[in-house]
């Protein structure tokens, strides 16, 4: 069994690797506008996707979280977008959400558990806006710290880096 | 005997080695659990992330890098796409570097060197991007100028950490399945021996259960011989009582007769030792009812002083072959009459002069009585025997008053049980019986108990009557017992009355004409018919024309009286037969004043004689005596 999920790993790993050489055209890193760095999609009030800018999400960045996480040494003091006002503001109806990174990575977040769990978008780490090398720009993430469930596979799962964007479903 | 112990011993011994397996086997088990959930605790607490996933993102990013790269100098492509990609796969070699998570795979061989080589890249690559127009192409040649190199060594750290993964997760797998088969066999092994020992303890527990039904049952076999012995006792004193009466009877009616002094003298002896002897079997009786509850007193007024001389004279011949002499003293006794079972209290005081006399010799036995007053009518009976006989040690003073106890050296004198119903007598009667007693100086029985003193005036009784009383007064006499008829012959006889004698109750009741007869005399147990039935034909029979019948009985208890009066007998006499009640009852029945009148002087009391337990015939005897004879066999 071992050998069987080494052996598909490694083909995963060689497959994805020729493939992508080949013949997958590089997805658009772009956002239609340099400075929106998230946008949020889907079954929300206005319909059309709602973008954010850096100065607005700032406004939202109301709260401030100190935990420590597996992905940095000692504990971080985050300036944080409580995850459920964000999805208050732009009227979230539905219970999931997909959470696209920089680099196309996704993950299904549910939205009630996650909420729940205090799930929020890191918008600052330690005062400073946080760079593409440290995973930024946005970052959802949990405070590990309070629970030790939140470090689980399941939650480390749904601590998307580099985010992009939220799409309600 | 021995045998089985060491069996026993040896199932123990296993018993106990099972046991101590079981304990340590869970023992091990529990801890094993234990490091188990502690293990899986830490590994949850611990921030782990997915490493395979880890290293193929690394080595992903570096292919998408490169893509970019290639694309960079076909198209228009914004300088920015190939920074952003550039950084994102910076993010993947820093993630690696800085992540708690990440610890083992930075223990990968060869990770270390490739890290710091490829951040160094990465310095170099930043320090001329700096520099450089902000043309995508020329941006991913400077950046490829540098990375290319790293494919190879990228997916062989790819590789490599999967593969250390995969055995990381193998030998983790490993020792799990180490744990749990353990478990697994401890398992197994607590439920099988806890199994055997359930039913081992199943198996002696019914064992105990079978033991113990086995018990019950001996119980209630030696309680059945018991009480078969109890009966076979009851029933042999019962059956010793009828020829007795007739003895005394016939005894006393030799004195009466007898002008020669020595013949008289040796009658009185003979009815004394009668009397004795009728002591005795009521003893055995009263103890046997007072074990299977069924004893009831019987209550009359008597002059406790006439009872006392009775007593007296009764084992004064007795005291004398000893060589010793009884001296009664009384205090306080006055004239008037108590009511109590005058019988029992006789015979209580038989057996405490028994006693005495039994373990004095050539000494004097003190009876002391005294009456004390209460309140009203009660007042409280105080009687001392005295003697200056042997002694009986103090530990033995309690007892000699246990059933069958014998003091040591005196076995074989008496049946032990005299004074054990004489205790129980007396506790009864709600009095109190207790000993002194100095070895060789002698004992005191003392005893107390309450009376009530009775305002019926109770003459003295008299026993002979100067001239014959039932003159020309016509008797039948139902009577199977020879020696009986005597007895009652003599007394009728000598009464001038004329009777005939019926030998059943059939004979009786064919015997009796309408007139014929103005008394009759029944006795209960007879053959061919009872008493009870003729009363019952003759009633039937005779209707108003049936004379006064009076039971004659040797069953004194007062249930079955009373049963004979329902069955029509207008009263009863006691065997064994007192002249002057029998000559009272007739006249009361026949409704003779001067009958009655010379009775007046009569102590109206009825001895009492507790009858046995069998009211049957010998047939009932026999059967008891024939269960006591077949469970003697069974021993």
């Amino acid at each position: 069994m071992k050998i069987a999920i080494t052996v598909r790993m490694l083909a995963l790993i060689l497959g994805l690797a020729t493939s992508m050489v080949a013949a997958l055209p590089s997805a658009p890193l772009a956002q239609s506008s340099p400075d929106i760095l998230l946008t949020v999609s889907g079954d929300i009030d206005s319909g059309a996707a709602v973008h954010f800018d850096r100065a607005a999400l700032e406004e939202f960045a109301i709260g401030t979280v100190r935990t420590s996480t597996p992905w940095t040494e000692g504990v971080q003091e985050f300036q944080a977008i409580p995850l459920k006002s964000l999805l208050d503001h732009v009227g979230a109806k539905g219970s999931q959400l997909r959470a696209v990174a920089l680099n196309d990575y996704a993950a299904d977040v549910p939205i009630e558990d996650t909420v729940a769990a205090g799930g929020f978008i890191a918008v600052r780490q330690n005062g400073k806006a946080i760079s593409i090398r440290d995973k930024g720009p946005l970052w959802i993430l949990f405070p590990y710290d309070t629970d030790p469930k939140l470090t689980t596979d399941t939650y480390l799962n749904r601590s998307v880096w580099q985010l992009r964007s939220l799409v309600v479903r | 005997m021995p045998e089985s112990a060491i069996i026993g011993r040896f199932r123990i011994q296993r018993l106990s080695i099972a046991v101590i397996i079981v304990i340590s086997t869970a023992i091990g088990a529990a801890a094993l659990a234990v490091l188990l959930y502690q293990q899986l605790k830490s590994e949850i607490a611990k921030p782990r992330e997915n490493y395979q996933w880890a290293a193929y993102q690394l080595q992903a990013e570096y292919l998408k890098l490169s893509l970019t790269a290639e694309q960079a100098h076909t198209g228009s492509m914004p300088a920015e796409d190939i920074d952003r990609r550039y950084d994102i796969f910076v993010s993947r070699i820093l993630t690696l570097r800085h992540g708690p998570a990440y610890q083992p795979i930075q223990q990968t061989p060869g990770f270390e060197t490739l890290l710091a080589d490829l951040l160094a890249s990465v310095r170099r690559i930043d320090v001329t991007l700096e520099t450089t127009a902000n043309q995508a192409g020329l941006r991913a040649d400077i950046i490829m100028q540098e990375l290319t190199r790293f494919a190879v060594p990228l997916q062989r750290l790819a590789l490599e950490i999967v593969r250390d993964v995969a055995v990381e997760q193998t030998r983790h797998q490993l020792s799990l399945l180490d744990a749990m088969s353990y478990l697994l066999v401890a398992l197994i092994l607590i439920v099988g021996i806890g199994g055997v020992l359930a039913m081992v303890s199943i198996k002696q527990l019914s064992a105990l259960h079978a033991g113990r039904q086995n018990l019950s049952k001996a119980l209630a076999r030696a309680e059945e011989s018991n009480r078969a012995k109890s009966q076979f006792l009851a029933s042999m004193s019962h059956e010793m009582r009828t020829p007795l009466n007739a003895m005394t009877g016939l005894l006393r009616e030799i004195g009466y007769r007898t002008r020669n002094p020595s013949i008289r003298g040796m009658a009185d002896s003979a009815t004394t030792s009668a009397d004795m002897l009728c002591t005795l079997v009521d003893d055995v009786i009263d103890a046997t009812r007072l074990e299977s509850g069924k004893f009831r007193f019987n209550e009359t007024a008597f002059l406790p002083g006439a009872l006392f001389e009775e007593v007296v004279t009764m084992m004064t011949s007795p005291a004398r072959d000893r060589g010793n002499i009884i001296v009664l003293e009384t205090e306080n006794l006055i004239d008037s009459a108590i009511i109590g079972d005058r019988g029992r209290l006789k015979q209580i005081l038989v057996n405490l002069l028994s006693n005495a006399v039994k373990f004095t010799g050539n000494g004097t036995i003190r009876l002391h009585a005294s009456m004390q007053n209460g309140r009203g009518s009660a007042a409280e009976l105080i009687v001392d025997v005295q003697d200056n006989g042997i002694g009986i040690p103090e530990d033995q003073q309690e007892r000699i008053f246990e059933r069958f106890a014998q003091v040591p050296g005196s076995e074989g004198q008496g049946l032990g049980i005299g004074l054990s119903i004489t205790r129980a007598l007396v506790e009864r009667m709600k009095g109190e019986i207790s000993l002194s007693s100095t070895p060789g100086d002698g004992s005191t029985f003392t005893l107390r108990l309450p009376v009530v003193i009775s305002d019926v005036v109770v003459p003295r009784e008299r026993h002979h009557f100067s001239e014959p009383l039932l003159r020309g007064l016509r008797i039948l006499v139902a009577e199977d017992n020879a020696t009986n008829r005597q007895v009652i012959s003599m007394i009728l006889s000598r009464h001038e009355a004329i009777f005939d004698f019926a030998r059943n109750g059939q004979e009786a009741v064919d015997q009796a004409q309408p007139g014929k007869y103005d008394c009759i005399l029944m006795d209960i147990n007879m053959p061919v018919m009872d008493g009870v039935e003729a009363v019952g034909l003759l009633k039937q029979r005779l209707g108003r024309t049936l004379p006064p019948v009076l039971a004659l009985t040797a069953d004194a208890l007062p249930e079955h009286l009373d049963r004979f009066l329902a069955a029509g007998m207008i009263a009863y006499v006691v065997k064994p037969i007192s002249e002057p009640l029998l000559l009272l009852r007739i006249g009361e029945a026949t409704k003779r004043p001067d009958i009655i009148e010379h009775c007046r002087d009569l102590n109206t009391e009825a001895p009492a004689h507790g009858a046995g337990p069998l009211e049957e015939l010998t047939g009932g005897q026999r059967k008891a005596l024939t269960a006591f004879l077949s469970e003697m066999d069974a021993e």
